[in-house]
């Protein structure tokens, strides 16, 4: 027998409204660790190559969750799990695709060497922090102004900012000249990114 | 249609041996108002007469006025209810001035009524005879039953419909003929047929009032007869019938239902005809290519050509004749939908088949458009709904330069034709040379290089730059492919009237600067291009590389290549661009194939997520 009184198309409208408020609140904690700008959309296939001559070929990750949803949740009008299924599915989302974020950069820098292994060169966090910071580039945005990288840490790891706040004020002249140092480094890479365009000069 | 209906009953009787009767003219009335007063109704008002208890020349004259001194009928219907009987093996039916002795001088026989319509102009009589022993009239058909009243071509058809045999009375009850108040719920929708046929027809009616009498125990046998039946044997609207109901394969196809192919397109038959129904007014091609390629992979090659022929080409005749364009459109889905099975010669066949009708329809549509814009120069935009034609005006123009170009491909026949439409578009609508969407790259680029290979560069260079001029003026933020229609007109708005677009309305990375910059070498605009290509500085470019060109026209294709092209980042200049792309295409096909070829532009056209790449020669 049909079940009586269904209401496919708005029931359906429902559902979708509701994958469509995870997917915004999805992109929302991404945009924390990278822009909107930075997100593609592909049509097709499941590798792409930013058309560099190397010709690296990258493959998209796939990222799944299993959540469960009992018929009996329903019939007891638990209207909670509706908001635990969402929460759950935004967090364990982001957190894979973060996770796959910071496995792919942990990756890239172990392969180019921008590394600093605190224990093996037995150096305080302070006197890390300062070599990360030289070895780092600065960028510039499109409205050229120099972006200074952000720092993601682990919320077991909040020592480290105790660490850096406890330094004497000789080190924060010092991070301070390092920074001033990288974007000037910064904005002439950007000029000469830019110069490579025929229609722009610079005098 | 024209269709009358004269209903005559007689309750009077001036003869003393002739018993009145109390329903015949209450029997009239119903009729008259059930089948011509209704809102359903199929029946002249103006033409149609009641006739109650009438002398026989009041009946004579009705019938030549109807019959002759009209506009000749489509569907006749007599009804008479009154009394009736069969004198010498020929039925009489009585009017009031009836004599018992002398029927003969006195009623009108059948015989005689089957004469005089026959020797109308009318193309179906429907009769109704609700009096007794009206089973006797079968002696009368004899009459008619000769090649030189039936069977010629555009002779009449006869449907009869009797209410009892021939040694049977007609029952009257509460004032009314019991035969002809049966009949009336049949007509009015208290009782149901079917709900299969628009109309109602004697013989269907006949065989269930009989049904009814039997079921109901009432001792009256109701007959029905019918004659020369190859015309319409309408006699009423079927309150019942309901497309909804009775969607059938054979309303979109010509596949018999019980073939092996029409039992498959059972599960499909309500998507199809949600389809075929809406074919006119439908956008979503790729939708409907999607559910045929759902269709494809559940029958055999044989299967395939069937659905083609009868699937396939009824989509395409259902189309209106005004809207030829979209015959081409729909023409494109066909062939991306037979695109993998290019090496099956039959199905290559049909392949080949779509490309002549694309052709022969595709110059009759520029034709028509170009003779539309002489008169009218506004004939391109869309009246009803003036402000959207700020942003769907330019794609539909991308879409029209698209299946010009594809028609050139085919043939250069339409050369003429095609050179006019393109002058009339820029003379009257240049400033709609704008990249609004980035489905238009897929269009844009069937275009120009098709204009290219046909080295015909001279008659479009101008539009390239202007397209060019727009894209770079946008600082290529062109909207993504598949933008809400709720979100378009914020994407206008933005563009056009604040700094910034919102970037969940863009497309990144964009197809469309991908193909104005492969492009522009053969246009001879790289070196414009070059000095301005810092207005796409941070933008990120698309272009697919298909590695089988068989999944072309698949809707997500598995196995290929993104490359992605990041301006100011691995390119600087059009030379660059073109390096990095030639360093990937070794897995394109030149253009040799031109059927393959054709096939993928189709693909390209309805599933612009695509770029038909392979109309390039390899280097």
């Amino acid at each position: 027998m049909n079940k009586p009184f269904l209401s496919p198309k708005e029931s359906k409208e429902f559902n979708k409204s509701v994958n469509s408020f995870i997917s915004d609140m999805c992109d929302q904690k991404m945009s924390l660790v990278s822009s909107p700008e930075n997100r593609y959309t592909l049509h097709h296939g499941t590798s792409f190559t930013f058309s560099s001559i190397d010709n690296t070929e990258s493959s998209l990750t796939k990222h799944s969750i299993t959540i469960e949803y009992k018929y009996e949740d329903v019939k007891n009008y638990k209207i909670e799990q509706l908001y635990n299924f969402i929460d759950n599915f935004i967090e364990q989302m982001s957190s894979q695709m973060m996770q796959t974020i910071y496995q792919t950069i942990g990756a890239s820098c172990d392969k180019i060497g921008n590394v600093i292994d605190v224990k093996k060169e037995k150096i305080s966090i302070a006197d890390a922090f300062l070599e990360t910071l030289r070895k780092v580039e600065f960028g510039v945005d499109k409205h050229g102004k120099v972006t200074i990288p952000q720092i993601h840490i682990h919320p077991s790891q909040a020592k480290f900012i105790e660490e850096l706040q406890a330094q004497d004020e000789t080190y924060q002249q010092l991070i301070q000249d390092i920074q001033k140092e990288k974007s000037e480094q910064a904005i002439q890479k950007e000029k000469y990114r830019l110069a490579q365009f025929e229609g722009i000069s610079f005098e | 249609m024209n269709n009358y209906l004269l209903a005559i009953g007689c309750n009077e009787y001036d003869c003393e041996s002739i018993e009145n009767l109390s329903g015949a003219e209450n029997d009239a009335s119903n009729i008259y108002n059930c089948l011509v007063e209704s809102e359903h109704s199929i029946y002249s008002q103006t033409i149609s007469q009641c006739l109650k208890s009438p002398t026989l020349k009041e009946l004579r004259d009705k019938l030549e006025n109807i019959l002759f001194e009209s506009t000749p009928p489509d569907i006749f219907t007599l009804f008479f209810a009154g009394h009736g009987g069969v004198v010498d093996s020929t039925y009489y039916l009585l009017p009031k001035d009836s004599k018992s002795d002398r029927l003969s001088l006195s009623a009108i026989s059948l015989s005689e009524i089957f004469r005089i319509m026959s020797s109308s102009d009318v193309k179906h009589v429907n009769l109704v005879i609700d009096a007794c022993n009206t089973g006797g009239l079968v002696n009368d058909l004899i009459s008619i039953i000769k090649p030189e009243i039936l069977g010629k071509k555009g002779s009449m058809g006869v449907s009869i419909l009797a209410a009892a045999a021939s040694d049977e009375s007609a029952m009257e009850k509460n004032g009314e003929g019991v035969f002809t108040s049966n009949l009336i719920k049949f007509i009015n929708g208290e009782k149901k047929i079917s709900s299969e046929t628009e109309y109602l027809d004697l013989v269907t009616l006949g065989k269930s009032i009989a049904d009814t009498f039997n079921t109901e125990g009432i001792k009256q046998t109701s007959s029905a007869w019918g004659l020369n039946l190859f015309g319409p044997s309408i006699f009423a609207k079927n309150l019942f019938f309901s497309t909804a109901d009775t969607i059938g394969i054979h309303n979109f196809s010509y596949i018999p239902t019980m073939s092996s192919l029409g039992r498959t397109l059972e599960s499909f038959k309500n998507e199809l005809w949600k389809y075929y129904e809406d074919i006119d007014t439908t956008s979503d091609y790729s939708a409907l290519l999607h559910l045929m390629q759902s269709i494809f992979n559940e029958i055999n090659s044989d299967e395939k050509i069937l659905f083609i022929r009868g699937v396939c080409y009824r989509f395409i005749e259902k189309i209106d004749n005004n809207l030829s364009m979209k015959k081409l459109e729909l023409i494109n889905i066909f062939q991306s939908l037979l695109l993998p099975f290019l090496n099956e010669p039959t199905l290559q066949d049909e392949a080949k088949r779509l490309t002549d009708y694309f052709a022969y329809y595709g110059h009759q549509s520029i034709t028509e458009i170009n003779d539309n814009i002489d008169l009218d120069e506004n004939f391109l935009i869309d009246k009803n709904e003036m402000h959207s034609n700020y942003y769907f005006l330019p794609i539909r123009i991308s879409k029209l330069f698209a299946l010009t170009s594809q028609l050139l491909l085919i043939n250069d026949k339409s050369l003429e034709e095609v050179l006019r439409l393109i002058n009339n578009v820029k003379k009257h609508y240049h400033c709609h040379f704008k990249v609004i969407n980035d489905s238009q790259a897929a269009s844009l680029y069937i275009f120009f290089k098709a204009f290219s290979k046909l080295n015909l560069h001279e008659h479009v260079q101008d539009i390239f730059k202007n397209y060019i001029d727009d894209f770079l003026s946008t600082k290529g933020n062109i909207a993504k492919l598949h933008i809400n229609p709720d979100e378009t007109f914020q994407y206008i708005f933005q563009r056009y009237f604040q700094s910034d677009i919102n970037t969940n309305l863009l497309a990144i990375p964009s197809q469309t600067g991908a193909v104005f910059i492969l492009l522009s070498k053969e246009y001879q605009l790289e070196q414009d291009l070059n000095l301005t290509m810092h207005n796409l500085d941070r933008k990120v470019f698309l272009l697919f590389i298909p590695q089988n060109l068989n999944n072309f026209a698949l809707p997500l294709i598995p196995e290929g290549k993104n490359l992605l092209f990041h301006c100011g980042l691995n390119f600087w200049k059009v030379e660059e661009f073109l390096a990095l792309y030639e360093a990937n295409i070794e897995s394109i096909v030149d253009g040799t194939d031109k059927l393959l070829e054709i096939c993928c532009i189709a693909s390209s056209y309805i599933q612009p997520n695509r770029i038909s790449l392979m109309l390039i020669a390899k280097p």
